[in-house]
């Protein structure tokens, strides 16, 4: 299919650049919480059921912890917590209306009493975070409800 | 604070700034714990939201780079620069990373609604910390 894209590509690669610059990353966060203040009704993006099956670190037992640089509205988190009940997720993002569209999905699947300390931060500065031990985000303990009420939906609650 | 495993950036690293990718990268390198793994998906470059770009949207200068018209960027990664780009940048934050998998993935979304076949490109890689 890459090869189908080749004409198309050369062309594109023609036009113009503009070469005034790119907006700087505190802009480019505001950019982002303007998105998600439009978006936070509903995800966004669909949901990213793949993603555990392209990454198989994902899908460890053991209580696999997981941080998400960039998490939006949960497309991502939420289907790898049903996934896998036993995974660890600390999700965060530049957006603070993305971070609270995610806790709002959360307490509707009734997981309210997870222990939550929510802050948004730009992605390098949430890993800086991560490495200090200071800051946790957005901390979905295992053993999720969320994981649980999925595991209802398909008949198998044990 | 637990050990991290897995590192997920699912479409994040395009909408980096280009002056900070590689601290993005190192800092996420960083926070990965030996043996841990980094996950990465991101848009590619013949994805279709690129040529449509191409058209109409901001070019930066950087190609291929774009800014949309709520000033967000979208940037479209060839597999093996990515590849080189993020070992560096972990290599240049003390962080040793092996690239485990990197392929593009060609997805044929359809809008029938719209009668439109939407042909996306994604670059997938996975790379493990080795020190």
């Amino acid at each position: 299919m890459l090869a189908e894209h080749g004409e198309s590509l050369a062309t594109c690669t023609d036009v113009e650049p503009v070469d005034n610059g790119w907006s700087d990353a505190a802009e480019q966060s505001s950019a982002w919480s303007r998105f998600y203040d439009r978006h936070d009704t509903a995800p966004f993006f669909k949901a990213r059921r793949y993603l555990t099956a392209e990454f198989p670190i994902l899908m460890q037992t053991n209580g696999v912890t997981v941080l998400e640089v960039g998490c939006g509205t949960g497309s991502s988190v939420l289907p790898l917590l049903e996934a896998n009940p036993g995974a660890r997720v600390i999700a965060c993002d530049f957006s603070a209306s993305a971070v609270a569209a995610i806790n709002r999905a959360i307490k509707k699947a009734g997981a309210s009493t997870f222990r939550r300390k929510m802050m948004a931060l730009s992605g390098t500065d949430a890993a800086h975070a991560c490495r200090r031990s200071a800051v946790t985000l957005l901390l979905v303990r295992c053993r999720s409800v969320i994981a649980r009420k999925a595991a209802a939906v398909r008949g198998c609650d044990s | 604070m637990p050990s991290i495993d897995a590192v997920l950036s699912i479409f994040v690293l395009s909408a980096v700034v280009p002056s900070r990718e590689a601290a993005f990268i190192g800092a996420v390198a960083t926070a990965i714990r030996p043996g841990g793994t980094l996950c990465l998906r991101d848009y590619a470059i013949g994805d279709l939201p690129m040529l449509r770009f191409a058209a109409s949207a901001r070019r930066l200068k950087d190609a291929p780079l774009f800014q949309r018209g709520d000033a967000t960027l979208a940037r479209f990664y060839d597999k093996e620069d990515l590849v080189a780009r993020v070992m560096q940048a972990a290599a240049d934050a003390g962080v040793g990373l092996r690239c485990s998998d990197s392929e593009y993935c060609c997805v044929q979304v359809k809008n029938r609604a719209e009668q439109l076949d939407m042909r996306r490109v994604f670059v997938h890689a996975q790379f493990v910390r080795e020190s």
